[in-house]
Order: structure tokens, then C-alpha cells, then sequence
């Protein structure tokens, strides 16, 4: 009798047992397809290897990586993610990410993810930026500083030994870096500006330079009011305005006709420009031959620079989150973060994230000297992020097609009151676009 | 003749009448509705309901990520009246169909009229051939080629051009030249298309009449003003409307002309479909993008009565 007590014990255990063991198992060996979007194409190859070396780990599970042009990803994200048909796991710029969290397609961390954010990981204002309503969304996996770019061998030829530290000499240097050809137009130019293009660029471009003169594209009226105005209708936009109009009609460093942006500057057109990180891996793979080193931005009235950064998130669509959060958590801390830091310097361009990175790569900066300055906040150096109003791209967009408008108007040149209204129209628009939003305070 | 006429007082009620039609004309009924009833489903599904739904989307504030859409009225259209960008959009697209549709006609009408008679060593076909090898491939690929073609550093335009003493132009940079560099790719792009339309046309115009005209001695002027284009204005008046459609819809070659860096400025090209594309996926605002797809359908069906009014063949 007392044998068959334990028997039949045993069998009541075992099944329980195998009850609780049994979804634990299915689970584990069940198949499990995740989808990653990212808008930055050159991004590919670390998505691609995080996966694999995931997939080694977790061999039921496998993540499907798709990259899209920066336009595109934005315009997909807006028709799929509020309708849940998004991926799983989006990687966005926080800018274009934060409509996405007020109307909660974008979930918030879960607290280990969190604490691990705030371990001191992380620059503080990775965290403190990609937080909304005292909750933390997303996980940071590229950053750089925005940094000038300069052709060593252009500065040699022309004699110049160290890069501009402040507008001034920016314009000096220009100058001289600039060439022309007999009836006067110019070659290469000596400071390549981006003026063309649709969309947002053109007017963040112009930001950099703006945030450096003391502006900025919104001002909070008063702090924590969640009301806002423009705030470059002033001598900040003005000044910034100007270095642009006397950079082309004045100066003439710079020739819209010839390439711009990184193209420009790989195709040795231009000797100068402001850039991220992300230009080491374009130079490596387009212009291997040009010899270019960074520097800190040049100063303006402020001594400042932009901290850019991407981060990953786990969307509302996830059906599989636990799984999704695992794999974010498996590329910020995970037994190949040394690997997956190594594709972002060796071959994507954009830099690893985390604080502690030189511990797992000491000899980086004497390999690619070139990262130093898009990694390393000089002392003087005040650190700012982009504007996460849900109106920014908006705002930037607009903005940019009338300074697309302005760089091609001549008369602006020494015409202070010409300049004055281009501004103030500007940024009386960029008002509208916050009154219509509820965000505006008045002036 | 049906049993019935519809003044019948044996058959007072309609519905006893349609019954009574519906028993007479059965079997061509029920071929009607089988042969029509999937078209105008399908037509149902995917143009009607659409259009109704956008004209419901364009009274509200529709926003693409959040879930609270208030019904605002007219509101959306009163904005677009005063919207500085709308108006543009709206010159840019009318200058845009304004040239390409005629320039684009009579290009192809007179290569079509050209092309319509036998050559040595049936040349004729190679030329048709070669006119209508850019309606192949789709307007995105078409446009990233004349993107290079265009560009002022090494863009192939401004090298020919080089021989005649022309200075580099920046043909989508340049805010005055940008609508009419995309408005030549358009045309280059369309004109072989119109042109097997017009030579189809063409082809139905019975060879006696112009060998009765020969006869009696007409010109090849008069030939074409009093034979050819009177008898061609079914196939013209298609053209037109066709033409005027695709003009009022012009997005691709915009969109891919102003994308990058390297891209024209927007401002200067901006078309009212790009422009409910800027406004519905870029900020979001569907409701507000759905209202300029309203107007731009009611221009495109004003336009197209106009068209159909003035262009008709006259009986």
C-alpha cells in the first residue's frame, strides 16, 4: 500500500511537473521570427551579424533585418506602426521616433532594460533624451558627434597646418583651400555647404551652425511648459544666415554646381564639411585614396556640437516582445558586443554607443584616428541633442525650403534687411506650425 | 418588344413591370450582370469607395498616428485656399500640363504622321522603335538616368553643350530651369507612347480618301488639316484627356529629382501630388492631404469634361 502511495505520488508529481515544463519547453524549441527595420542602409552588415551571432545563441530564433533610405523607413513607420503592422524591433532617430511614442506604437522599456540604461553605460543624455513622461524608450546602438571634416592633402597644398577653430578662420581657410578656374568659377570649394535637396537636411545643416551662433530651431517659453516658439528670428539666425549668403556671393568657397555633401567631399570637390561618423565607413568604401582628418566643429558664438544617435525600439506590433527585447538587450550587452562594436568601426562608420567601448578596443584611435573626433567631447565643448517635438521634421522641412530659396537670392548679400525678413518669415512659419500643434506660446 | 409598355393599366405597379421586363429580357439580363456585375464591383471596391472615404477623411483633422480625428468641416479646404505651398503646387502643375500635354501631342502626332507611310528597308520600323524604347521602362528608373544626365559636374547635358560655348547649367539646381528640365524628360518620355496611339489612329483612315484627294489635287496640307485630323479627333480627343490625367498626376520624376543632396530644390518643382504626399506622409496629415486630392480630382474631372465638351467629334 505504502508503496503504491509513493507510486502513485510520483506520477501525480511528474505530471505536474510535465505540465509546467511542457509550454516551457515547446516555447524554447518553437520557431520564432523577428523583423528589425533600420533607416540607415550602411547599418546593414552589424544588423545582419548581430542576427546570426543571436541565432547561434537562440537557434530557434531568427530575425529578419531590412533597411530602407532614411525617407522611406520614416513614411513606413507612419502608415505601419499605428496600425500594428510594423516589425518588431525599429531603429530610429528619436526626432522622428517620439510621434510614435505619444500615440504608443512605441513600447517602453521594461525596468531591467531601463536600469541597465541608467548603470552609467550610457552618456546621460542618451537616456535623459530618449526618455518621454519619465519613462525610458529604446535602447541607443550608434552615435556620433557632428564634426568638421577636412582634406589633409588640400590643407598641405595650401599651406594651412591646423583645421578653423572658429568661423572666422573657417572662412579664411575657406578661401584658401577654394580654387577657381580662369574666368573666376570655382573648382573645388573650399567649405562644402549643402543648399539643394528636399526634405529636412538642408535646414539641419544649417542648425549645426545656428546652435553654434546661439540660436536654435524652438525655444520652451518657460521651462517645462510644454509650450514653445521659434527662436533663430533673432541675430543668431541672422549671423547664420549671413555666413551662408557671404560664403557663396561674398567669399565664394563654395559653387552649387559641384557636388555636395559627402559625395562632394569624396569626389575631392570640396576641402571642408560637417558631417557624422558614419562618412569613415563612405570614405573607406568610396574614396579610399583621399587623406582626411576631423576636428571639432568651429566655433560661432558658442562652442558647441551635435550628439547624434540612433536607438533600437520594440514596437506595439511585436507579437513576440520578450523575444524582441532579448535581442536589444543581446546588441547593447551581449557576449558579442566586442564583435558587433568592431563592424561599426571596421566597416559601418557609425560609432558604439556605450561608454566604456576603449576598454574593448584601446588601440581604435591610433587605427582610425579619425573617430577621435567624432567620439571624444572636447572640455569646451557643449553637447546638445536634435529637437524631439513631434513637429521637428516639419518644422526642418519647411524651414529648409526657404533657406533653399534664400541661398539663391544674391541681393541677400550685405543686405542685412533682406536677411532680417527671410528669417523672420521663416520663422514665423515655423510658429504656425507649432500654434497648429498646440505647442506655441507666443512670443 | 417587351409584353409590356410602361403605361400598361394591367401592370400598374413598377415592380410588376420590371418583373415582367425582367421575364422578357431574362437571359440578356443575366449576361449584362454577369459580364458587368464583377467590373463594377471590382470598380466599386477599388475606385468609388476609395474616393468616398478620402472625401470623409479630407472634413476631418486626420492625423496618420493618432487615434482622435475631430470632424473639423470645410476646414481643411479653407486652409488650403490660404496655404502659400498649395497655390504653388498648383501653378507648377498647371505649367507642367499646360506644356507637356500639347508639346508632348503635337511631337508625337507629327512623328506618328511621319512615320505612317512605308520607308526604304521598312527604316520605319526601327524608328518607331527607337521613339517608343523610353515608355519601357517606368518613369523611376527613367528619371534617376536624366538625374545624371542633368547633373552639373559630370552630367552628359552640359558636356554636349560644352561644344556650343554653353556654360555648365544646373539644371534641377537652378530654381528657374528645374520644372522645365523634368517637363523635357517628360516629354522625351511620353512622346513614343502617344505616338503608337496616334499611329493606331491613323492606320483606321481608309487609303481613299487620300488617293480621292490626290486625285483631285489636294496638298499634303490640306491632306492633313482636312482628312487626317478631322477623322483623327476621336483618337485626339483620348490623347488629350489621357495626357491631361497623367499630367495632373505627375509625382514619380518630381520625387526622384529632388531626392538627396544632389536633388533639386522642392519648392520650385512642387506638383500638388508631391504635395499631398509631403503633407500625408511626411507630416502626417491625412485629412489635410485628402482635401488636395478632392480638388485635384475636381480639376482633373473639370478639366476632363472641358476636354470631352470641346474636342468631341462633331456628327
Amino acid at each position: 500500500m505504502t508503496t503504491w502511495r509513493w507510486i502513485r505520488t510520483g506520477i501525480v508529481a511528474a505530471a505536474l511537473l510535465a505540465c509546467l515544463v511542457a509550454p516551457l519547453a515547446a516555447t524554447a524549441g518553437q520557431p520564432v521570427k523577428l523583423t528589425l527595420w533600420s533607416g540607415y542602409p550602411e547599418m546593414k552588415p552589424y544588423f545582419d551579424a548581430a542576427a546570426k551571432f543571436y541565432n547561434e545563441l537562440h537557434p530557434n530564433v531568427t530575425i529578419e533585418v531590412s533597411t530602407f533610405p532614411l525617407r522611406d523607413i520614416e513614411r513606413k513607420y507612419a502608415v505601419s506602426l499605428p496600425t500594428n503592422s510594423g516589425p518588431d524591433i525599429a531603429e530610429s532617430h528619436i526626432y522622428i521616433a517620439q510621434m510614435h511614442i505619444e500615440n504608443g506604437s512605441l513600447v517602453p522599456n521594461p525596468p531591467e532594460v531601463t536600469t541597465f540604461l541608467k548603470s552609467g553605460v550610457f552618456h546621460p543624455l542618451f537616456v535623459s533624451d530618449s526618455s518621454w513622461q519619465n519613462t525610458v524608450y529604446g535602447v541607443p546602438v550608434l552615435f556620433s558627434l557632428d564634426s568638421l571634416l577636412y582634406n589633409t592633402q588640400m590643407f598641405k597644398e595650401a599651406g594651412l597646418s591646423a583645421p578653423p577653430k572658429n568661423w572666422d578662420e573657417m572662412l579664411s581657410m575657406g578661401k584658401k583651400l577654394t580654387k577657381y578656374d580662369a574666368q573666376g568659377n570655382v573648382t573645388r570649394s573650399g567649405l562644402g555647404l549643402r543648399l539643394f535637396g528636399a526634405g529636412s537636411g538642408v535646414a539641419a545643416k544649417w542648425w549645426y551652425f545656428l546652435k553654434s551662433a546661439g540660436g536654435d530651431l524652438f525655444e520652451e517659453c518657460t521651462p517645462k511648459s510644454g509650450k514653445y516658439r521659434a527662436a533663430y528670428d533673432n541675430e543668431a539666425g541672422r549671423d547664420t544666415l549671413k555666413l551662408y549668403i557671404d560664403a557663396l556671393y561674398k567669399h565664394k568657397i563654395h559653387e552649387p554646381k559641384l557636388k555636395q555633401d559627402a559625395e562632394g567631399f569624396a569626389n575631392q570637390q570640396a576641402a571642408m564639411f560637417v558631417r557624422e561618423s558614419w562618412l569613415v565607413g563612405y570614405m573607406k568604401k568610396n574614396a579610399p585614396a583621399v587623406q582626411y582628418a576631423v576636428a571639432p566643429l568651429p566655433a560661432g558664438k558658442k562652442t558647441n556640437t551635435l550628439l547624434f544617435w540612433t536607438n533600437v525600439y520594440v514596437t506595439r506590433s511585436s507579437k513576440q516582445p520578450k523575444e524582441a527585447w532579448d535581442f536589444v538587450m543581446f546588441m547593447a550587452n551581449g557576449p558579442k558586443l566586442k564583435e558587433l562594436e568592431q563592424i561599426l568601426y571596421n566597416t559601418v562608420g557609425w560609432m558604439p554607443p556605450r561608454n566604456d567601448v576603449a576598454k574593448r578596443h584601446p588601440n581604435i584611435y591610433s587605427e582610425v584616428p579619425q573617430y577621435k573626433y567624432f567620439a571624444e567631447v572636447p572640455k569646451t565643448y557643449e553637447l546638445y541633442a536634435y529637437p524631439r517635438l513631434a513637429v521637428t521634421d516639419e518644422a526642418f522641412t519647411k524651414l529648409a525650403e526657404r533657406l533653399v530659396k534664400a541661398y539663391q537670392d544674391k541681393s541677400l548679400l550685405d543686405n542685412p534687411t533682406g536677411i532680417a525678413k527671410a528669417i523672420h518669415e521663416a520663422a514665423e512659419e515655423t510658429n504656425e506650425i507649432l500654434k497648429e500643434n498646440k505647442l506655441y506660446c507666443g512670443k | 418588344m417587351p409584353p409590356v409598355s410602361p403605361g400598361n393599366p394591367a401592370h400598374p405597379c413598377w415592380w410588376a413591370r420590371v418583373r415582367s421586363q425582367w421575364q422578357w429580357y431574362g437571359p440578356q439580363w443575366k449576361y449584362c450582370l454577369a459580364v458587368l456585375g464583377p467590373v463594377c464591383l471590382a470598380y466599386l471596391i477599388i475606385r468609388i469607395i476609395p474616393i468616398v472615404d478620402t472625401a470623409w477623411m479630407s472634413l476631418h483633422n486626420w492625423s496618420l498616428v493618432k487615434p482622435v480625428r475631430p470632424f473639423i468641416g470645410l476646414d481643411n479646404y479653407v486652409k488650403l485656399a490660404g496655404d502659400p505651398l498649395f497655390r504653388m503646387a498648383l501653378y507648377n502643375t498647371t505649367l507642367f500640363a499646360v506644356v507637356t500635354v500639347p508639346v508632348t501631342l503635337v511631337l508625337a502626332f507629327t512623328v506618328a504622321v511621319l512615320l505612317d507611310r512605308p520607308m526604304r528597308g521598312r527604316l520605319e520600323n526601327v524608328y518607331k522603335f527607337l521613339f517608343f524604347l523610353p515608355v519601357v521602362p517606368t518613369m523611376v528608373p527613367v528619371s534617376v538616368v536624366w538625374k545624371w544626365i542633368y547633373d552639373p559636374s559630370y552630367g552628359i547635358l552640359n558636356y554636349a553643350l560644352g561644344f556650343l560655348g554653353v556654360p555648365p547649367q544646373g539644371w534641377l539646381i537652378d530654381s528657374r530651369l528645374a520644372i522645365w528640365a523634368i517637363i523635357l524628360m517628360t516629354v522625351w518620355k511620353s512622346v513614343g507612347y502617344y505616338m503608337v496611339l496616334f499611329l493606331v489612329g491613323l492606320k483606321d483612315i481608309p487609303v481613299d480618301y487620300y488617293e480621292a484627294a490626290g486625285i483631285d489635287g489636294a496638298t499634303a496640307w490640306q491632306r492633313l488639316t482636312q482628312i487626317t485630323i478631322p477623322l483623327m479627333r476621336p483618337m485626339l480627343l483620348f490623347n488629350v484627356v489621357i495626357a491631361t490625367i497623367f499630367a495632373c498626376n505627375v509625382f514619380a520624376q518630381v520625387y526622384v529629382m529632388t531626392e538627396g543632396p544632389q536633388g533639386s530644390p522642392a519648392n520650385p518643382v512642387r506638383v500638388i501630388v508631391m504635395d499631398m504626399y509631403e503633407n500625408g506622409f511626411r507630416y502626417l496629415k491625412m485629412g489635410y492631404a485628402s482635401a488636395e486630392a478632392m480638388v485635384l480630382l475636381l480639376i482633373v474631372f473639370a478639366l476632363t469634361v472641358f476636354e470631352f465638351r470641346f474636342l468631341r467629334p462633331k456628327v
